[in-house]
């Protein structure tokens, strides 16, 4: 299999499969628009992506390099969040910091398996959470005024009503 | 992969403040009308209006400034904050919307608010306001109840309609007021008199794109179907709500269209219509339609020179929809209550609902007719109020009819009746505990007044309160004085309207 390389943000290279990374959406349509052949030793440049991130970035495409193309979204099914698999949720215990950036990569990339599991993974930190909960996990600063807050409460009352 | 775009949910409506100086007082007689309005002079509240154009008006924070340090998940742009939400329960996405500025703004896409119901009413305009400017851009089947005597609901609801008349989102539109007509101040009237409020120019956008569409039976609407038929897309149109109340049941101005613009509707399954315009061109036109389930009818009064469908009219009807049921619904009628049987009633009439309001009085061959009906009939309601001195009318046969009476025997004869409601006549026990007996537990729905049964002393287990439990084979009371609408126990007290327009709108769902 032929390799290509990608550059991070910060200035490492990395050479992978050219099918791994063709996982994602953006490096696919960049390949093919710029019509870069296989013998070329051109560098794919992601600069909204740093090394750290397109490493494990690259890390997941490798495990999932085998993986059937996700099914498309039933916008009337209700999703589920308990589907994570083991080797995923290993994959992910990592740092918000990281995580949040992986969603952010998985976006900018267009690779949606990896954009489902996380944003998955996000969901299920909000879920069974009251507000105060959910900005304690996320560190959160509360910034409404109490007056502010509490008309959203108000708001979110007349919501409920039928 | 394809990204779902997120629109930013941005609140930004201006409206021009419209400050009427009064408002004319409509002083027509009406029957079981209250007299709701006030004479004198409207001020709007300032307070109320300065926060039209953000809604909610966020107030600056004191200690903002203070404030260096916000976690990174704060800023999770839209489209992937979106993703997340979009896997979570209305409950937690609810909680999500409480934790800061940027989830809130976030947590209003489309998606999630598709069914929701205006309610404009006086004691809650706040709320009214807030649902309106928050769900009138993105709702897609919106329900509006509204207050329609009252100047301040129908400004809200003005205001509902020019957002939704900007919503591409907009399947299902139905208008529930609490009258059949609209208060209309007097400036109002001074700017066109067809359409006082404007409301007309603003549904007709929204026309188009429905599914689902009810003038919720307001008068002033109805005059307005040819321009409702021709804006409407009949490849699309499955509920279509046109039949109307009338505010003078006696004096009315009959709406006319042609019917042939009925014709192209062929995914209609639900239509109301005004009794003033059914013809054999108007069921014929309807042979495309060929899922039509239900055709709602409201009579008013029977016009004058009007040719109703014939009964091979009916017949071929009932061969083309072989599964579409007829509701007649008379209200008002007194007028013309005595004649019913032989002006409207067509033996070939799929009749599965019959429904009287305050018709004044009981046509007992009408009733007796009823049993014509064997095969189709499934529910008949009777409402008069009760007279004034609180006793109620009774329903009594002339001496020299000896057949029986005739709702038990239409409980006897009719396979499928399965309601009967009948408020503000006195009624034998016996009989009530006959048609529970006939009908057994396929009767779902059988109310009276307390103090419409005559009670005729009879045995514990024989009476009414024991045995139609029984029969049923559920809890069943006849109704208390006290949980009587006012209307119902006072022509006087209260407005007819309020009673019966959420029984009759009922019939589009």
């Amino acid at each position: 299999m032929p390799n290509i390389k990608l550059q991070s943000s910060d200035g490492e290279t990395f050479e992978v499969d050219v099918e791994i990374a063709k996982c994602s959406v953006t490096i696919k349509t960049m390949l093919e628009d710029l019509g870069m052949d296989d013998e070329e030793e051109e560098v794919v440049p992601l600069p909204n992506v740093n090394s750290a991130i397109l490493r494990k970035v690259i890390h997941w495409a490798t495990y999932h390099k085998d993986d059937p193309p996700p099914p498309e979204d039933d916008e009337n099914k209700e999703k589920r969040t308990d589907d994570i698999s083991s080797w995923d949720a290993d994959f992910l215990k990592v740092d918000q910091g990281t995580l949040f950036e992986l969603i952010l990569a998985a976006n900018y990339l267009d690779i949606k398996g990896l954009l489902d599991v996380t944003c998955k993974t996000v969901a299920n930190m909000i879920k069974g959470k009251a507000p105060e909960e959910i900005r304690k996990t996320f560190n959160i600063k509360n910034d409404f005024t109490a007056s502010e807050e509490e008309q959203v409460r108000k708001e979110n009352e007349w919501c409920e009503e039928k | 992969m394809p990204q779902k775009r997120l629109l930013p949910f941005i609140l930004n409506i201006s409206f021009a403040k419209q400050i009427f100086s009064g408002y004319q007082i409509n002083s027509r007689p009406r029957y079981h009308k209250k007299n709701k309005m006030k004479r004198g002079y409207f001020f709007m509240a300032q307070d109320n209006f300065s926060t039209y154009g953000d809604y909610p008006k966020p107030k600056k924070s004191k200690t903002s400034q203070d404030i260096t340090y916000s976690s990174f998940w704060a800023q999770l742009p839209s489209l992937l904050l979106h993703n997340v939400f979009d896997l979570l329960s209305n409950e937690d996405r609810c909680n999500a919307s409480l934790v800061c500025k940027h989830w809130r703004q976030n947590s209003f896409h489309p998606k999630w608010w598709t069914k929701i119901t205006f309610k404009i009413e006086e004691n809650n305009l706040e709320k009214a306001r807030f649902m309106n400017y928050t769900f009138g851009k993105i709702v897609a089947d919106a329900r509006i109840v509204i207050n329609s005597l009252s100047l301040e609901c129908m400004e809200e609801f003005i205001h509902l309609l020019r957002l939704l008349s900007d919503n591409n989102n907009l399947r299902s539109l139905y208008l529930e007021p609490t009258h059949c007509r609209f208060d209309v101040p007097y400036k109002c009237i001074n700017s066109n008199e067809d359409d006082p409020w404007g409301i007309m120019s603003l549904l007709l956008p929204c026309l188009p794109n429905l599914v689902k569409f009810s003038i919720g039976c307001i008068e002033d609407l109805s005059y307005f179907i040819e321009d409702i038929l021709k804006h409407l897309d009949p490849n699309k149109v499955t509920h279509l709500g046109l039949a109307s109340v009338k505010d003078d049941p006696v004096n009315y101005q009959y709406c006319c269209f042609d019917p042939e613009l009925l014709a192209p509707f062929n995914k209609l399954e639900v239509l109301s219509i005004d009794y003033d315009v059914l013809s054999d061109h108007l069921l014929r036109s309807l042979d495309s339609a060929k899922q039509l389930q239900r055709l709602v009818v409201h009579l008013h009064a029977v016009p004058q020179g009007m040719v109703p469908p014939t009964n091979q009219s009916w017949l071929t009807f009932r061969h083309m929809h072989p599964n579409c049921e007829l509701r007649l619904t008379a209200i008002h009628t007194f007028k013309d209550i005595d004649n019913l049987h032989e002006t409207v009633l067509r033996e070939q009439m799929p009749l599965s609902h019959i429904k009287l309001f305050f018709c004044e009085k009981v046509n007992l061959e009408l009733i007796q007719n009823l049993t014509n009906y064997s095969e189709t009939l499934r529910s008949i309601t009777l409402i008069d109020s009760q007279s004034e001195d609180g006793n109620s009318w009774s329903f009594t046969k002339p001496i020299f009819d000896q057949s029986p009476d005739p709702f038990v025997l239409a409980a006897w004869l009719c396979k499928r009746l399965e309601e009967f409601v009948m408020y503000g006549y006195k009624y034998k026990e016996e009989n009530l505990v006959a048609i529970g007996r006939l009908r057994g537990e396929k009767l779902k729905k059988l109310e009276m007044a307390e103090s419409d049964i005559i009670f005729s002393q009879m045995d514990g287990e024989e009476s009414a309160l024991t045995d139609i439990p029984v029969r049923m084979q559920k809890p069943w009371k006849p109704v208390k004085l006290s949980d009587l609408h006012p209307v119902i126990s006072n022509p006087d007290d209260g407005d007819s309207d309020e009673y019966l327009l959420p029984i009759v709108l009922a019939d589009l769902y």
